[in-house]
């Protein structure tokens, strides 16, 4: 029953990553497109599906509140300073791009905003991945760390610039798959420029991940090391993949591939980790709710869970071309400051 | 146990951001039920007036929204950061029910959300109203999980308690708890009296200015409508909470909302000065044997009310915002249902339209529903301490241990973020009412130009702004 909720966490988790990932890297690379109109092309692949996709990362705070109270008790505390940066920036974007979609064309305020807002969001994503890697000081299940705890000797930093390659990665790969000509051979040139300091970050991440932290990495017992090794492989199969089929049809393989690549990092991380949960010291087994909480819950995800899938689904299909419909179509003519009808449309 | 100035730290940024929070969705669950009905008469009439309601109440909707969601996140977060002992201690009961929050609710509005804001032309009419009831349906199952688990903090039942946590033994009694059944609909009746009375004031805005006239008094009139319908209701189930509910569970809760110290009096306090430290009242105005008969319902109002001398200092409430909390929505409540009354009378005698002291008694009010609303969490929330659950887990106990530059630089940032944010949004409502509903061609049926297929519009050249 542990070991469900821990998966339906981790399948959360990296839903989150996957696609709210991209839409937080389109933003980062709004800030780095000087075309206004694909700048609000740009916007519009993330307004509607943006509060979709972060709703993924309420599911997983509430799940781990619900299934893990007492990692939930001591990571938050203890990742306290990135965390609040995290939402200023998730609540400051979500709501700039809401104002600059209400209104034609780019809107630079809001729009600018957005773009700060997705990219100190990325940012601090990867801060708190790094700061949580690192290990949070748990005495008697409260955090007893100090304020700064979680940059584990600016180890945090890092994985904080890694993620915002990562993002800008999948943002890149999910905007040359929605947009078209010129645009979209644009998004395919950022998504190779891009692959180089990304792999270059990864890789020092990865290397200096045993120094940082304070958890035991473990990798002995043919079940550690050998899922470990195949997920390295796909991890590097599939940044090859996102790099060779840009420009190609079908155009959603670069970006799946950037999705097989992160669910292989977050595996692999899994291998060296598990069963720690706030590491050091919080297991998934000393921090499970009780057992009629988690059979509660596993009978509500199993009964609600596919229609959420399926209509998160419907809405990306829905949504599937880009074009701005209702936004340019509900602009009429304005004249001496005040709209006039126009009689037929 | 940390010391009482930090946990206020806390207990301000938590109050903040929650009253920040409350704000919009009294208003959005509301208006999307609203904007069901627009969009259902739209298709039953055919009469372009309520898609031009549908479409200007949508652009509204949709700001209010998006802010009442990351307002929420906050919540989410905060509980635990903030909280950490409260985290741990009730994680395994409110954890799965703010769970099942974000999986039925959440996901259900923010997948249809997206259609209904901007799928016009995109899908049929049918699927823009289905789209229009999901995300409305969405806004109440939100409501209720919420209330589901505040009220468990209220009056928990079906739990026991294993090492310091809160485990749970029926699921039931866990969400039907004492409180919720009767402050679900209370909490629903506010906010849905809150998103008519906001309604009805911006109609009561182009009826006095003399602009889209059908459009205004269309809406004027539904607004209005509903609110008198619903608010006698509210005035009973409100009654009714108080009565069987708080007296029953919380009676500190209700005894510092009477504001009385000394047991034994009779009188209806309308006005008090609390000093909590010396346990009287330095000033009190009030009316003589109506508070017996309010809280007791005896009309002979000699029925003594107990005061707040009867519980141990240091299990009192504060006095102060909950007293006030009680009367500013109580006050409300009843200056809602007078003009609601006045409103039904001049509709009957065909002048509501026409008076203008009357349109204006409307407009100036339009925020009163929500300001009753976060009163009216003021009174549950303060009443309860110095509990944060009824009876078994002090305020005191509950929060993480933080240092006091952490809490300030957030607070800080709350506020800051919450102010533009507020500021921008009501400059938004402003600038869209401004603009009017004529920004929207009534003639033209389901958003026009986006119908053409899908591929004619990958070719053509895009953003024609």
């Amino acid at each position: 029953m542990v070991f469900f909720w821990m998966v339906v966490l981790l399948l959360a988790l990296l839903v989150y990553v996957i696609m709210d990932g991209y839409d937080l890297g389109i933003g980062t690379l709004t800030l780095f497109e000087r075309d206004g109109r694909t700048r609000r092309r740009m916007l519009d692949v993330v307004g509607n599906v943006w509060d979709g996709n972060e709703s993924w990362l309420i599911l997983l705070a509430m799940g781990l509140w619900g299934g893990f109270p007492e990692a939930y008790a001591t990571a938050l505390p203890g990742l306290y300073l990135p965390l609040c940066l995290m939402i200023f920036a998730l609540i400051f974007r979500g709501f700039a791009i809401e104002m600059a979609l209400q209104r034609p064309g780019f809107d630079r305020v809001w729009g600018r905003m957005f773009g700060l807002g997705s990219l100190v969001a990325a940012f601090t994503q990867g801060v708190l991945f790094g700061g949580l890697l690192s290990g949070i000081t748990v005495t008697n299940q409260q955090f007893a760390g100090r304020t700064f705890d979680f940059l584990g000797h600016g180890y945090a930093l890092l994985t904080g610039c890694a993620t915002v390659l990562l993002y800008a990665w999948a943002g890149a790969a999910q905007l040359q798959a929605k947009l078209a000509g010129d645009e979209r051979r644009r998004a395919g040139r950022q998504v190779r420029r891009l692959t180089g300091p990304l792999v270059l970050a990864c890789a020092l991440s990865a290397s200096l991940l045993p120094i940082a932290t304070s958890a035991r990495l473990r990798l002995d017992g043919v079940d550690r090391w050998l899922p470990f090794a195949y997920c390295l492989l796909i991890a590097a199969a599939a940044f090859y993949t996102a790099w060779l089929w840009v420009g190609r049809t079908p155009r959603q393989v670069s970006f799946f591939a950037v999705a097989v690549a992160q669910t292989a990092g977050l595996l692999a991380l899994i291998c060296l980790y598990f069963p720690q949960l706030v590491p050091p010291s919080v297991t998934i087994y000393s921090a499970a709710a009780g057992r009629t909480t988690l059979v509660f819950l596993t009978v509500m995800i199993g009964i609600i869970g596919p229609g959420t899938v399926a209509y998160g689904m419907y809405a990306h299909w829905v949504f599937r071309s880009t074009p701005p419909a209702v936004s340019v179509a509900e602009t009429p003519p304005v004249a001496n400051g005040r709209a006039v009808f126009s009689p037929s449309n | 146990m940390a010391s009482t100035s930090f946990i206020d730290l806390s207990r301000l940024q938590f109050a903040t951001t929650a009253a920040f929070h409350m704000t919009f969705p009294a208003l959005t669950v509301g208006l999307s039920i609203f904007l069901v009905i627009c969009y259902a008469c739209y298709c039953k009439t055919d009469n372009p007036i309520y898609l031009q309601m549908f479409r200007f109440w949508r652009k509204i909707f949709a700001v209010g929204f998006a802010l009442g969601i990351v307002a929420g996140i906050v919540l989410t977060f905060e509980l635990g950061l903030n909280w950490g002992g409260y985290a741990r201690a009730v994680g395994p009961v409110l954890g799965p029910i703010i769970c099942l929050e974000a999986l039925t609710a959440f996901f259900l509005e923010a997948g249809f959300i997206g259609i209904l804001l901007y799928g016009e032309g995109r899908v049929s009419r049918k699927v823009t109203m289905v789209a229009a009831c999901l995300v409305a349906l969405g806004a109440l199952l939100s409501t209720t999980w919420i209330l589901a688990a505040n009220s468990w903090m209220q009056t928990p039942a079906g739990y026991k308690e294993v090492n310091g946590q809160f485990q749970v033994t029926s699921w039931y009694h866990a969400i039907f708890n004492p409180a919720f059944v009767w402050r679900f609909p209370h909490q629903l009746l506010a906010v849905l009296i809150s998103a008519s009375w906001f309604i009805a004031a911006i109609g009561a805005y182009y009826v006095l200015k003399h602009r889209a006239a059908e459009f205004a008094r269309k809406t004027m009139s539904m607004g209005l409508l509903g609110a008198s319908i619903l608010l006698p209701v509210q005035l009973y189930v409100g009654d009714s909470t108080a009565t069987y509910v708080s007296a029953v569970y919380e009676p500190a809760k209700v005894t510092a909302a009477e504001g009385n110290f000394a047991n034994g009096s009779t009188g209806w306090n309308v006005i008090v000065i609390p000093n909590q430290s010396k346990q009287r009242d330095d000033f009190k105005l009030s009316i003589p044997h109506a508070g017996s008969v309010f809280v007791f319902h005896n009309f002979s109002g000699t029925t003594p009310i107990a005061g707040l001398k009867s519980f141990p200092k240091s299990l009192q409430p504060p006095v102060w915002p909950t007293f006030y909390g009680f009367k500013i929505m109580i006050f409300a409540a009843w200056g809602m249902f007078s003009v609601a009354f006045i409103g039904l009378v001049m509709r009957l005698r065909r002048r509501m339209f026409s008076e203008r002291w009357f349109l204006r008694l409307v407009l100036w009010t339009m925020p009163v529903g929500v300001f009753a609303t976060i009163a009216g969490w003021v009174v549950s929330e303060s009443g309860r301490q110095p509990w944060l659950v009824y009876g078994k887990l002090l305020v005191a106990n509950s929060p993480s241990s933080l240092s006091t530059g952490e809490l300030i630089a957030s607070l800080a940032g709350f506020w800051i973020i919450y102010l533009v944010m507020f500021g921008a949004w009501v400059r938004h409502v402003a600038r869209q009412v401004r603009s009017g509903p004529e920004d929207v061609p009534p003639n033209s049926t389901d958003a026009a130009p986006a119908r053409s297929p899908r591929p004619v519009r990958a070719l053509m050249p895009l953003g024609s702004e």
